[in-house]
Formats: C-alpha cells, structure tokens, sequence
C-alpha cells in the first residue's frame, strides 16, 4: 500500500490507520448490501461474523447481487478467483474478499 | 464431508454413473437485479452470446441462470473451488436445444474428475424457470489412444525381420 511522503516518520497508529479504515468500510458495505440484497432471514446488522450466512438463506442469485453492491460502495471488483462458495459464506470472509478485491 | 482428492471423481462413484443436478429461479428476482444493477448485472452472470439469444428477457435468463446452477450442482465445486457464472455457458445448438460450454474453473472441475459431456434442459413458465442438468461420470482414461495404438501396430508391423 502506498502512503503519502512525511517529513516525519510515520507511527505505528499512523501506518495501521488505512487499513483499519478499509476494514471498517468493507465491513460496512457487506452488511449494507447483505441488508439490502441478501434476503437473510435474520438482521444483516446483527449477524455474528461467522456465521452461514447460507443456512440464513443466502442464495446463488443474492450472491450475485450481495458482490455488486459491494463493489458498487467500495469501487472496487471481486476477481473471478475469489467467486467460491467460502467467499461468501460469512461476513468475515465477504468483508476480507473485500477488502483484498482490485481497486 | 468429501474426501476427493484433486483429479478423481467422488470416492463412491464409479465410471458410467451418472451426475443429475436440478435448480429454479424466478423471472421476478431477475427482473429486479437488472433493474437494480442493469448491465453490470447481466455481463456479470452471462456471456455476449447468452444475453443475444436470450435477448435480455427475465425469463429466459432465469432459465439460463437456473441451468448454469444444474450445471454447477453436476460439477460439485469445493468450498474453495473458484467458477465464475461466465464458467458455465448456455447456448443453443443448430436446432434451439441447449447446449452447455464450460470454460475456466468449471471446466477444470470437469476435467479433475474425468466428466463426460454435461447435458442441460430448461424450461419457463409463468415466471418461474427450472432446469436439469446430467452427465456420465468417465473415469481416469485408461491405456493407449487409438492413435497411439496404430502408430505401434504399424511399427511393429512394418519392422524388417
């Protein structure tokens, strides 16, 4: 990751902040778009990071929809290597893919 | 939970079984992705080819998506296993019938596990499309190609005693 030129050396609350702050963001985003899209039969805002969110109902075609509003807020784009099953499962790991996806 | 290793079918199959995998979507819900995502959406989930045929119409994709998860349930991915919806083409043949070409990870499932051809069938009606989608199981090739096998004999034929 690039970061700006300082005179003074970064700290290590400085050089963490990035991407803290992309996490936060994508964590954001994939529980919007699981809110909107997802079609989950429990609240998207208050599903546990790890939990399936298949047995909540999750669907192949919601999928597809959950991934494009994510890349839709984030400005960003899932590669194909990153469309499996477990990419989608839990928030956590729908927040990682995000956060690992081409900006 | 599968115990297949990469390059072999299910551990209980056996050659000449056969793979069946069904699905169903609505015309509706793909209505209201197109309406929410437009052409982001269907480039996403369909090849040029698919979206001329189907011309854009809800329930004709919703056939095709419908066949391209029949299609998927036959090759059995892994949670791990990357298939992008471009991995499994629908298009029709000479004659209309639906014909499935794989492409990318879904064409390295079929081949890891020694798949015959994947054959599909659609339908839609009143919103609601449903697919199925088969093939046999072939198993590892065993011995010489019929090439192979010719270019032998007629050495062996051919050699001077």
């Amino acid at each position: 990751m690039d970061y700006p030129n300082h005179a003074t050396p970064l700290t290590d609350d400085a050089v963490d902040q990035p991407g803290a702050t992309a996490v936060a963001a994508a964590h954001d985003a994939v529980r919007r778009a699981l809110s909107q899209y997802g079609g989950l039969t429990a609240d998207a805002s208050s599903v546990a990071p790890d939990a399936d969110l298949y047995a909540l109902g999750l669907t192949s075609h919601a999928t597809v929809n959950v991934m494009l509003a994510i890349e839709t807020e984030l400005d960003v784009e899932f590669p194909d290597e990153l469309l499996t099953r477990s990419t989608f499962e839990t928030v956590g790991a729908l927040v990682a893919a995000a956060t690992a996806a081409d900006r | 939970m599968s115990a297949r290793t990469s390059g072999s079918p299910e551990p209980r199959e056996r050659r000449g079984d056969l793979r069946l995998g069904c699905d169903v979507a609505s015309a509706d819900d793909v209505a209201a992705s197109i309406a929410s995502f437009g052409d982001r959406w269907l480039d996403r989930v369909f090849t040029p080819v698919e979206r001329r045929e189907s011309h854009d119409d809800p329930a004709r994709l919703a056939a095709r998506f419908a066949g391209k998860e029949a299609v998927l349930k036959v090759l059995r991915p892994r949670p791990t296993d990357a298939v992008a919806p471009h991995d499994v083409a629908i298009v029709h043949d000479d004659r209309g019938a639906p014909t499935v070409e794989l492409s990318g990870g879904a064409s390295r499932l079929a081949d890891d596990q020694h798949l015959g051809r994947v054959v599909v069938s659609l339908s839609h009606e009143r919103g609601v499309a449903l697919a199925t989608a088969a093939c046999r199981v072939q198993g590892p090739r065993r011995g010489l190609s019929l090439g192979v096998t010719l270019r032998l004999w007629i050495t062996r034929t051919m050699r001077p005693r």
